[in-house]
């Protein structure tokens, strides 16, 4: 067990919803506003935690029992996480099929707690939403397997911690390929535009939004900080490969690591802002595109071998 | 030095993958034009050293004709016949990308088998007979006129891949191929380019309902 | 070897009854036992709203003898008692099945059933021929003592066994039986079909390669191949389904395929002399053996007791039945987690091998075996994520939400004894994820005998797997106690809160009504008509009225695209067998002419040639 990871641990828990007010104010920027502060999230999530609720007859345990288990299945995902080349908490061999299917524990949950309402705008999201981690999965799994491949092995931690160390530019164009690959795996999982739009309420663009509609107060808290660790968690993902620092100092590290991840989400603002919103059937496209990224970058490990 | 020829040829095979998946035309002939550009610069890099002046000339002028105005007259054609999208293909989007995967692979491992007289790099081959197979492939599967014009320059694109390594072919593929990107044009002139357009427009028409 | 024997001598010719007991047959044996006992309980209180005029004791006859016939399967030693066995077990199934034969579809299940297996038994009689005549005898033992090999006759074997026992299993393209008898079988028997029935045809294929010594590379090839076609094709077809049973079933081709994919690695790791491949291989196939019968079980136990209280087995008129059914749908539901292969449950830990596996062959030296790997991962992943696409729509669309049609007849919760199997089972499924480490130990001696001959040093093999286990038991004990932190906060945090109750609110779409909610089909339907060119998809649409919209109809089918391969030959045969009615035409005395011919024939050649 690595007690210094607790300090990035602490770090991810507080600074989780700061990478949505820092999108928020990038999207503004560009729409020619002031936009919200950068701690409103933190507002939002207190202003939630205060409110009473208010829950359908037709909903049952598993509308209030499913956003916990999403976060305690996300908060378990965290310890797991490497910050770029330091360890996680706890690590071991295999430890990133572990990773990926805590995060699909999470799905699983948010989906049953949408359906639970029994709405048909609920089942909508549902269904897409389902569509779209159908093939999400192997495309995460494809990345961190090329990046396995790449460093020989199958720890997340190791495998982060060998990045930062090769520096080579031959490696280069698998990393690139890989961060590309996980961009977009961000930009679904999030829910981000140009898979799905997190501001709208029209039943044509909503998918994540779409089915967390009926729940309220504390429980829809807890469905935002999921959602801002889940942001925390990916940024992570990306940040660790695009950072390859790893000049031993902790806080030097641990500092370029958390300035990457803000620059992830200024790049996410940025995209969200130019872009407009796939049509619905272009975006498994995307994601088979992002399984074919890493195949190529595998490839490119193989011909370099 | 060589490096950052990988790093073009990667450029290339990403490129190629996203022509494959693309429906939009002024996507496509975008990515062709990139292509060609890339291409362009790449002798100037694999010359290594004190590159001489005529290769500068060479790479100005692919990269002007390829970059700059094959895609210029290509986009003319397609706001003259008023078609944006490509009617819907024989091979689906998302399978042509698969399929390119596996044309990838197949270049890979073709590129292993051949024998090479002179010593080149594994990538820079498996590459350029990618690009050709791709440009094949769109052949095949797509039907729109511009889109066959575009894959013929892709599989020019894959022929000036070996060219580079054997700068007399270069020259005269690529006077072939102009010619047949004419021939294609040559007799189709402008009223029947229209009369396409309202063939496509009702073929649009009927896709938006 | 076997830490039992019995042998009776016997009459038959070739054959002896011989049987013996060794690991793995006892890890057969357990799930066997257990599932079966479970599901008589489930059974009784099951059928007895069918009495009408049906003999109970009928029914629980064949029961027994397809459990007996099962166990006889497993610990048979000679080739002769072995077939009997299997035939036992098909014939006691198929009575089992037609236990509703009054409807039609039940008979038409049945026959497919019948046809399917006798057609993997002739398989199965031609490879034991040829095993017997290498070995000289038809006993066990004198298999395992043949020492070498020709390759092709080895090859051929290997191919006979895929085939007869695959049959059984249900790999695909030899499935087509088990979406049509699983669904048709009352459930208990569905249970036991599903959990252990199917599981015989692996446990011979896994006999058979302890006698056939190293596996050449393309056996393991041809295992990974046709389980991950299995798993992708059982799975979308799964997705695509209205009975809730029938997608079971589909889901069950799609587990086999999973553990068709382990033995593979299995046999790549026993071929190339990877250890840690051969180990994970093999340990995840039968875990997942072990894993897969237990959930099945429990969800074809659920599905049954909904279709019971519900009259009908289309989900489309389902929904709503966690608030009626509280414990049902809490069993399922830990089903449905265990099938996805999420953590904590058992699922995982099998999955969590057979990745690893493929992680593990990444590092292999030849490119091909990487791009295998790659591919395996790749389409594992892309099941897994159908799988939970499957189980969330099953799950949300019977017991969530509110029912689509307006109650059939009062759903009341099932009675206790056909509650306490589901339980147990559910239980099961949890203990087997959380004490994996344990599990790992006591299959020890089972690998021992699958890995024979290349078992060189297991105990490095054993920590390191039982390491990696101990932490994902950790992980589920830190996550179970995570939730509770939050259960808790939760609970203090809302104390003083106002809570309200009210209708589902959805953006202000007042007053939804049961009949709005998603269907089954619609909320498969992105991920259908994302893969309709394989899945046959069709639509039927029926709308009228050009401004206003009247009553109209839709209806949306997949076909199974394995039912058109056979469609040729059977059309093939029904033609010739047409024909050969002639023969049959019922007048005595040309009767008893064809038997004095047959006679005066055999007599000449006896005497003549001198047989």
């Amino acid at each position: 067990m690595k007690w210094y990871a607790l300090i990035h641990i602490g770090l991810g828990l507080v600074g989780s919803p700061l990478l949505l007010g820092i999108m928020n104010r990038v999207k503004a920027f560009f729409a020619g506003r002031r936009g919200p502060a950068l701690v409103q999230p933190y507002y939002d999530l207190w202003k939630l935690l205060r409110k009473g609720n208010v829950y359908s007859r037709t909903t049952t345990w598993i509308f209030t029992t499913g956003p916990m288990l999403g976060l305690a299945a996300v908060l378990t995902a965290l310890t797991l996480m490497p910050f770029g080349g330091i360890s996680a908490l706890i690590s071991f061999k295999g430890d990133l099929i572990l990773f990926v299917y805590l995060l699909g524990i999470t799905r699983f949950f948010t989906v049953l707690a949408g359906l639970d309402t029994g709405s048909s705008l609920e089942g909508m999201g549902a269904s897409r939403e389902v569509q779209f981690s159908a093939l999400v999965e192997p495309a995460l799994l494809l990345g961190l397997t090329a990046l396995a491949l790449e460093t020989r092995c199958l720890s997340l931690s190791v495998i982060y911690r060998q990045m930062t160390t090769i520096i080579h530019p031959s490696i280069i164009s698998v990393v690139l390929l890989v961060m590309v690959a996980f961009f977009f795996i961000f930009l679904t999982e999030n829910a981000r535009i140009p898979v799905d739009d997190p501001n709208t309420h029209l039943e044509l663009t909503m998918v994540h939004e779409v089915m967390v509609l009926d729940h309220s107060g504390i429980d829809l808290a807890i469905i935002q900080y999921t959602a801002a660790l889940k942001h925390w968690i990916f940024g992570l993902l990306i940040a660790g490969l695009a950072v390859p620092i790893h000049t031993g100092e902790f806080w030097l590290d641990t500092v370029g690591v958390l300035g990457g991840i803000f620059i992830v989400a200024v790049l996410v603002g940025v995209v969200e802002s130019t872009l407009a919103r796939f049509r619905l059937i272009h975006i498994p496209k995307m994601l088979v595109a992002a399984s074919v990224l890493s195949v190529l970058a595998m490839i490119l490990v193989e011909v370099s071998k | 030095m060589s490096y950052w020829a990988d790093v073009i040829f990667v450029l290339i095979v990403v490129l190629n993958l996203g022509l494959l998946s693309s429906s939009r035309l002024g996507n496509c002939i975008r990515l062709v034009a990139i292509e060609g550009a890339l291409l362009g610069l790449l002798p100037l890099l694999l010359q290594g050293g004190q590159p001489e002046g005529r290769t500068f000339v060479f790479a100005l002028g692919s990269i002007l004709v390829k970059g700059i105005i094959l895609p210029l007259m290509l986009n003319w054609a397609v706001r003259e016949a008023n078609i944006f999208r490509e009617v819907e293909p024989f091979i689906g989007y998302t399978v042509s990308m698969v399929i390119g995967v596996v044309l990838l692979i197949v270049s890979f491992w073709i590129s292993a088998r051949l024998v090479l007289p002179i010593e080149v790099s594994r990538l820079a081959v498996s590459t350029a007979l990618f690009t050709i197979l791709v440009g094949l492939f769109l052949i095949v599967s797509r039907k729109k006129a511009i889109t066959q014009a575009l894959s013929y320059l892709v599989m020019e694109n894959g022929i000036f891949i070996f060219g580079t390594m054997a700068v007399a072919l270069e020259t005269s593929f690529m006077g072939i191929i102009i010619f047949h990107i004419n021939r294609q044009f040559e007799h189709i002139d402008m009223d029947q380019l229209a009369s396409l357009k309202d063939w496509h427009g009702t073929r649009h028409s009927e896709e938006r309902t | 070897m076997d830490f039992f024997t019995l042998t009776i001598p016997w009459s038959f010719p070739g054959g002896s009854f011989s049987i013996g007991l060794d690991a793995l047959s006892v890890f057969f044996l357990i799930p066997l036992f257990i599932i079966s006992s479970l599901c008589v309980f489930y059974g009784w209180e099951y059928l007895k709203h069918d009495t009408k005029n049906k003999s109970l004791s009928v029914t629980w006859f064949f029961y027994a003898l397809l459990v007996f016939s099962m166990a006889l399967v497993f610990m048979a030693r000679n080739a002769i008692l072995f077939l009997i066995a299997w035939e036992l077990m098909a014939v006691s199934s198929f009575f089992l099945v037609m236990f509703e034969g009054e409807k039609a579809e039940t008979t038409f299940a049945g026959w497919i059933y019948l046809v399917a297996t006798h057609l993997g038994t002739a398989f199965l009689l031609v490879m034991f021929v040829i095993l017997g005549n290498l070995a000289g005898s038809l006993e066990f033992n004198a298999f395992s003592n043949i020492d070498r090999f020709n390759p092709s006759l080895a090859g051929l074997i290997f191919i006979l066994a895929v085939i007869g026992f695959g049959a059984k299993a249900g790999i695909v393209p030899f499935h087509v039986w088990l979406p049509e008898a699983h669904p048709a079988a009352p459930s208990h028997v569905s249970a036991l079909m599903s959990g252990i029935m199917i599981k015989t045809g692996i446990y011979g294929l896994l006999r058979i390669l302890t006698y056939l010594g190293q596996p050449p590379l393309w056996w393991g090839g041809l295992l990974i191949g046709s389980g991950l076609v299995s798993g992708v094709l059982g799975i979308l077809l799964a997705l695509s389904q209205h009975d809730i049973k029938r997608l079971l079933a589909y889901s069950s081709v799609e587990n086999i395929g999973l553990i068709c994919v382990g033995l593979g690695i299995g046999m790549l790791g026993q071929n190339t002399g990877m250890q840690t491949l051969m180990f994970l291989g093999y340990a995840g196939a039968l875990l997942h053996i072990f894993n897969h019968s237990l959930f099945k079980s429990l969800l074809f136990l659920g599905a049954g007791a909904v279709a019971h209280a519900a009259g009908t087995k289309r989900m489309d008129f389902l929904g709503g039945f966690l608030k009626k059914m509280p414990w049902t749908a809490g069993t399922f539901l830990i089903g449905a987690i265990a099938i996805c292969g999420l953590p904590p449950l058992n699922g995982f830990v099998s999955e969590f091998f057979i990745y690893w596996g493929s992680l593990e062959g990444l590092m292999a030296r030849s490119h091909y075996l990487v791009g295998l790997f790659v591919i395996i991962i790749g389409a594992g992943a892309l099941i897994g994520g159908l799988a939970v696409a499957c189980f969330i729509k099953t799950f949300g669309i019977v017991f969530l939400g509110e029912s689509r049609k307006p109650a059939l007849k009062e759903i009341r919760e099932i009675t206790w004894l056909m509650r306490l199997p589901m339980i147990l089972l559910a239980i099961l499924c949890l203990a087997v994820g959380i004490c994996s480490p344990w599990l790992l130990k006591m299959l020890r001696p089972v690998l021992e005998i699958v890995m024979a001959q290349a078992a060189d040093d297991m105990s490095l093999l054993f920590s390191k797997a039982t390491e990696a286990l101990s932490m994902i038991t950790n992980y589920a004990v830190i996550l179970l106690l995570l939730f509770l932190g939050i259960f808790f906060l939760r609970r203090w945090a809302v104390k003083n809160r106002p809570i309200a109750a009210g209708e589902t609110w959805a953006c202000g779409y007042l007053h939804p009504s049961a009949r709005m909610q998603y269907t089954a089909s619609l909320f498969t339907q992105p991920l259908t008509m994302l893969f309709r060119n394989v899945l046959f998809f069709r639509q039927y649409k029926v709308l009228k009225g050009k401004f206003f919209p009247q009553e109209g109809s839709f209806k949306s089918e997949t076909h199974d695209p394995a039912g058109y391969i056979y469609q040729p030959p059977f059309i093939l045969f029904k033609i010739i067998a047409h024909r050969l009615r002639l023969i049959q035409h019922g007048n005595l005395h040309l009767y008893i002419l064809y038997i004095v011919i047959t006679l005066i024939v055999l007599l000449i050649w006896k005497v003549g040639f001198g047989l």
